[in-house]
């Protein structure tokens, strides 16, 4: 069992239905994301988890306890917003031992956390803790309001686009010390944008949503090599999708276009490469590999079928290894790849 | 030529407002014969029954504020973060009040809780009291609701309260702690505006008997020739220093700085 079970989750507004069958299992520690357009339910997910929104059907379970029938206020989950809700009328530090007086931490203790949380997000308690939220830049209250979420000691962090509202450096370099502080707690966190970018930069994992239902899991090497479904395939990434059938999967032959490969031994075609059904061991750098990936912005879709299924040795829950913390470049350099001996190289 | 005409306009309002005032003062300063003296403020000043009546309805205006607060607040709050398709209907209901004389209810509550009724509020005085306080909640409701459902649109209720509720916050330290607050500019100019009505408020209290500030002036009224009108510019004087008050307030506030 994972630490944080979602199963089978569904919710309707009406006769609309938002979330559908929704099944995700997270690990202890893990980051991670759910990536889609609006609309598509992350944000309703995220509620849920967060009780503000009662699921029709399904279940929340974190270490075995069922938190659905909880309150919003019994759950200890965190949660940080798009507009950083950071109460007006308090200070900083009042904002960030809000939750601690409500969990009847005793003053002195309170104390301590406050200032030890101001300092894991760069606004030092002595400069910053008699300012008033409309003091602070937005990427300080956002900052506040994170240090505030997390001063309770949440079981889970709940990120709400938080970066959406802030401008394009300080999104970049938020998000990068989101993580760091999230690594150095080790809390688990689930986070909901519609920035692929955003998403394949700092999770462990990516949900990709779409109508309600999440298309694909996976890391975000996987998600972004390996899309397993056309949607995700045109969501994440630009490219130039186009119609094949698959005629022989174990030699990577497909026709596309009307055009078929000629009968050559995939072997021994240049450019076209045998397609190894046997998942390896992750970040295994033994494994020569051609870097196919190409740029999103770049020429073609070498590299990506969509629609093809390609076998994906571990989906949900497993051992934490340190290779999912690899974050995937953006356009990679040819050289040693993980993942590519079952890429389909295009005609 | 226009600008002189606005101006013209602009003198005649003045007039039209300070001349009164003007004549009202001037005159009470005038009960002793051939000066001006402040004997008709020293005489209302020193009169037992003023001190008793003012006592009573400035009394009953802080308990008024504080019940009106109380039911006033949560209801805003509610409507707004979980029912805000019955925001007309709250809407109407509080301004019922104002169409509704406040002789029509006072004479609804004397039938409804007389002596021989399910709750003979009438009774006693400590009952009468409540049963006034009660028909003032009343008659300040469409000030308070306004005041305190503007101030809260200029917060965002939802957020704020589902942010409270993520740190484990409860309904009445949110409302407490985080709506209050926020809300306090409009719950102070709603205060001052239920206490500028409850200290004259006339009907409810003569018709319940209760020893009120109205029914005193109303009496001081028919017998005096000075006080009365120096008690009026007293009354102005309050007014006036509860308007002061609530910008006084509303700028010391620090966050609500920000806001405006």
């Amino acid at each position: 069992m994972a630490y944080l079970d979602i199963l089978n989750l569904e919710k309707s507004f009406g006769a609309h239905r938002v979330v559908k069958d929704f099944t995700l299992p997270i690990d202890r520690g893990e980051f991670i994301s759910l990536l889609g357009p609006s609309g598509c339910g992350k944000t309703t997910v995220l509620r849920m988890i967060a009780g503000f929104e009662t699921p029709n059907a399904g279940s929340i379970r974190l270490e075995g306890r069922d938190l659905v029938p909880l309150r919003p206020n019994q759950r200890q989950i965190g949660m940080v917003f798009q507009a950083y809700a950071l109460f007006p009328n308090l200070t900083v530090a009042q904002n960030v031992g809000f939750g601690l007086r409500g969990a009847g931490v005793p003053r002195p203790e309170a104390q301590t956390r406050v200032a030890e949380m101001l300092d894991l997000i760069g606004l030092p308690l002595s400069e910053y803790g008699d300012r008033y939220p409309f003091q602070l830049s937005g990427g300080q209250q956002q900052r506040v309001a994170l240090a505030r979420a997390l001063a309770p000691r949440p079981q889970v962090l709940l990120l709400d686009e938080p970066l959406s509202a802030l401008d394009a450096k300080v999104r970049v370099r938020l998000r990068s010390e989101i993580r760091e502080i999230q690594r150095r707690l080790g809390i688990t966190t689930i986070f909901v944008t519609h920035d692929q970018e955003e998403a394949l930069s700092i999770s462990d994992r990516i949900v990709v949503m779409n109508g309600g239902i999440a298309e694909q899991v996976g890391t975000p090497f996987e998600i972004y090599n390996h899309p397993a479904t056309p949607f995700v395939a045109s969501f994440v990434g630009t490219l130039t999708p186009f119609d094949a059938r698959v005629l022989d999967p174990g030699a990577g032959q497909v026709a596309a276009a009307g055009q078929t490969p000629d009968a050559r031994p995939a072997a021994a075609a240049p450019g076209r490469r045998q397609r190894d059904p046997r998942p390896a061991p992750r970040g295994d750098p033994a494994r020569p590999g051609r870097g196919a990936r190409d740029c999103p912005a770049g020429h073609g879709p070498r590299g990506r079928v969509p629609g093809v299924r390609h076998p994906h040795p571990r989906r949900g829950a497993g051992p934490h290894h340190p290779a999912r913390h690899l974050q995937p470049p953006r356009c990679p350099a040819p050289g040693p790849g993980r993942d590519d001996r079952d890429q389909l190289l295009g005609p | 030529m226009t600008r002189i005409l606005a101006w013209a306009i602009f003198l005649l309002g003045c007039l039209y407002f300070v001349l009164p005032l003007w004549g009202m003062t001037e005159f009470s300063l005038r009960m002793r014969r051939g000066e001006y003296s402040l004997d008709a403020y020293a005489s209302i000043l020193a009169n037992a029954e003023f001190q008793r009546t003012f006592a009573f309805s400035v009394t009953m205006a802080l308990v008024t504020i504080v019940v009106g607060v109380l039911i006033v607040v949560p209801t805003a709050f509610w409507v707004r973060l979980r029912m805000p398709g019955l925001r007309p209907l709250i809407e109407f209901l509080t301004l019922l009040p104002l169409v509704i004389p406040a002789i029509v209810i006072v004479f609804g509550y004397i039938r409804l809780y007389n002596t021989s009724s399910w709750l003979p509020l009438t009774g006693t005085a400590m009952g009468t009291n409540i049963l006034l306080a009660m028909g003032y909640t009343v008659l300040a409701l469409p000030y308070m609701y306004r005041a305190v459902d503007t101030a809260l649109r200029s917060i965002d209720v939802t957020t704020l309260t589902e942010a409270a509720q993520s740190l484990g916050a409860g309904w009445g330290t949110i409302l407490w702690r985080i709506i209050l607050p926020n809300v306090l500019a409009g719950v102070l100019s709603g205060a001052f505006l239920t206490f500028a009505i409850v200290v004259g408020e006339f009907t409810m209290a003569a018709l319940l008997d209760r020893p009120a500030f109205g029914p005193f002036m109303q009496r001081l009224g028919q017998d005096r020739a000075y006080e009365p009108v120096a008690l009026a510019v007293i009354a102005f004087a309050i007014t006036w220093a509860c308007m002061g008050l609530i910008s006084l307030v509303t700028r010391t506030q620090k966050h609500l700085r920000a806001a405006s």
